[in-house]
């Protein structure tokens, strides 16, 4: 079965033709934080964290 | 005296059949079925399990199990592995153990350790993969200056290899700490042509942690990229627009001929929280450039404020070889927000035929709160979703909210016709401290055998608001029989039956853009030594 997105034979096989990966926007690359989210913690280099937008406020991902 | 055999004298007149545990042909009379009631043969008999294992390392008040994961071999052999914490001394270390396949004891228990000069690592072993009859195991040294790991053992346990050819501490960026889970680990395709290292580090430039997906050699454990530099199998890494929000994966597969990731992410550009998903060829070949990714919300819209995203998201891959199913998956989310709020949502994505955007097959299970005592209002994703042989079924494990206690649904889902064919609730508590406390299981790995008979899962434990030593470990029937009430050691296990709302629907909308990049500051360094023992562990079985 041919695929619309992917080779399927040859030495591309399984490769994504050109013009199927989907636009991103990986030259977007901005820093700092939108209003309303309070200030990554002081330790952020040294303990990673997540944003947890339910309870509003960042959470240690190590324990 | 040997009972008589079926249809001679002594026994009773009719039909010669031969019962296996399986099949039960020809006309019966009613004496041969006492008779195979009487031997045991028929009905089959309950062939599943449940069991507690102490790894027997860290045994003090305070110590305790974390980060089980569970593997079989090629030939249905049960491998099983956590992390063990020493409270008092804030040490860390790994344990794997073989279980004898009938669940009446360990083959074998084994300590992992890793030195540096002479002194014992912190480390967590956070993955378990068997591929062939090869153990792939990874994970992270916790304090500082944290680093990942991975390694090759056979099937005696003996190192095959650690690290990279660079260095055995393997880091995002240099200096700084890198981190692993049990969805951020080594991944190893069956045929053990690939293996893909995912763990996440300090990226200074983005002010946060970030993902790396790091196609490596499973024969060596050297990355792809530059000790092979004409390959073209690139790292990748993703992260957040604003990348303070940090990149992280929380559910990633891998088959014979694909890989794929997703997680929770964030970007300003497309609402907030939603979701960032990816699929690529196992080495990663033309790194982000070559992998097919962008966003998903369940629910048709998205944003932080009115969030609509899956929390921890898993994916799973489909098992058949070859195009076009090897590029097949299993999405499994846990919705957080919108219409479909703490709804367990699991979906087919199919790329080869539907791009980004080939998702289908939905169905949606609504918790019934009724099904605990603590009123849970929603399931949390715990571990990837598992295909049975024929791709026919899948099976997923989740936990509900309800702390007092939490529980965990086991499902069998059948994927085309969009139908729940069983759902059972787990409910695991000590005894002596009853149900109505704090109590939760954390399944974070579910495996099928070769002949899609039983399905096997293990959960670290939290009871009574510890952390305790022993891990769970089931052994179930892939037709759902086992309902019952079982005693292990000091734990009592509820295997019932549950009432989740199952509703067929596709609810999921998509973005195009997603983050991500060529990793480049990803460096390995030092040499670490590693040693394995043999201690006493402690085996219950039901």
């Amino acid at each position: 079965m041919a695929s619309d997105y992917y080779y399927t034979t040859g030495p591309n096989a399984g490769q994504l033709k050109p013009g199927a990966r989907p636009e991103t926007d990986s030259d977007d690359v901005t820093t700092g934080l939108p209003e309303g989210i309070p200030p990554q913690p002081d330790d952020h280099e040294s303990t990673p964290y997540q944003y947890d937008p339910v309870a509003g406020a960042w959470v240690k991902l190590i324990y | 005296m040997a009972a008589p055999g079926y249809g001679e004298n002594g026994s009773v007149i009719g039909p010669q059949n031969l019962p296996t545990t399986s099949a039960a042909p020809g006309v019966w009379s009613l004496g041969e079925i006492a008779e195979s009631v009487r031997d045991g043969i028929w009905p089959a008999p309950f062939g599943g399990w449940f069991a507690t294992w102490n790894p027997g390392i860290y045994t003090d008040s305070g110590d305790a199990s974390s980060s089980a994961q569970i593997a079989l071999d090629s030939s249905d052999n049960i491998y099983i592995s956590c992390t063990t914490r020493d409270s008092s001394a804030s040490m860390y270390t790994g344990a794997i153990a073989k279980v004898q396949s009938d669940g009446s004891g360990l083959v074998n228990n084994n300590r992992f350790d890793v030195e540096s000069g002479g002194a014992q690592q912190d480390i967590r072993l956070m993955g378990l993969q068997v591929a062939g009859n090869n153990l792939y195991i990874s994970g992270d040294r916790i304090s500082s200056t944290a680093y990942a790991w991975r390694a090759k053992l056979d099937s005696s346990y003996a190192v095959q290899w650690f690290g990279d050819t660079a260095g055995d501490k393997q880091f995002a960026q240099s200096g700084q700490e890198t981190y692993a889970n049990t969805d951020m680990k080594l991944y190893v395709s069956p045929d053990e042509v690939s293996a893909i290292h995912v763990y996440y580090g300090y990226i200074t430039a983005f002010s946060s942690y970030n993902a790396i997906m790091m196609p490596i050699d499973p024969a060596t454990g050297f990355n792809m990229n530059p000790t092979t530099s004409s390959s073209n199998y690139y790292p990748v890494q993703i992260y957040a627009n604003p990348t303070n929000f940090g990149g992280y994966v929380s559910g990633a597969g891998m088959n014979n001929g694909r890989f794929a990731y997703i997680g929770r992410a964030f970007s300003t550009s497309y609402g907030g929280y939603n979701c960032q998903y990816g699929e690529v060829d196992d080495g990663i070949y033309n790194g982000w450039s070559g992998m097919q990714s962008a966003r998903l919300s369940p629910g048709g819209s998205g944003g932080w404020v009115n969030g609509v995203y899956p929390n921890s998201p898993k994916i799973g891959p489909y098992r058949a070889t070859g195009t076009p199913g090897e590029y097949y998956w299993n999405g499994l989310l846990d919705i957080t927000g919108g219409t479909y709020n703490g709804n367990l949502y699991i979906t087919k994505w199919d790329p080869y035929t539907g791009g980004y955007s080939g998702w289908s097959l939905g169905y949606r299970y609504a918790i019934n709160a009724a099904d605990s005592p603590a009123t849970p209002t929603l399931f949390n994703c715990e571990s990837a979703p598992i295909n049975d042989s024929t791709d026919t079924y899948a099976y997923f494990i989740s936990r509900d909210n309800g702390n007092t206690p939490s529980q965990n649904y086991l499902f069998k889902h059948d994927i085309a016709n969009q139908a729940n064919i069983w759902q059972r609730k787990i409910l695991i508590y000590r005894t002596a401290d009853g149900s109505s406390v704090q109590n939760a299981a954390y399944f974070r790995d579910l495996k099928i055998d070769s002949n899609d008979e039983f399905i096997y899962g293990i959960a670290s434990l939290s009871t009574n608001s510890v952390d305790r030593q022993e891990c769970v470990v089931f052994k179930l029937p892939t037709d759902g029989t086992g309902e019952a009430t079982y005693t292990v050691g000091d734990y009592t296990i509820v295997y019932g039956a549950s009432t989740a709302t199952g509703t067929a629907g596709d609810i999921l909308s998509f973005n195009t853009g997603a983050d991500g990049q060529n990793q480049t500051t990803h460096t390995s360094n030092s040499t670490l030594t590693q040693t394995v023992t043999q201690p006493t562990a402690t085996w219950t079985k039901s």
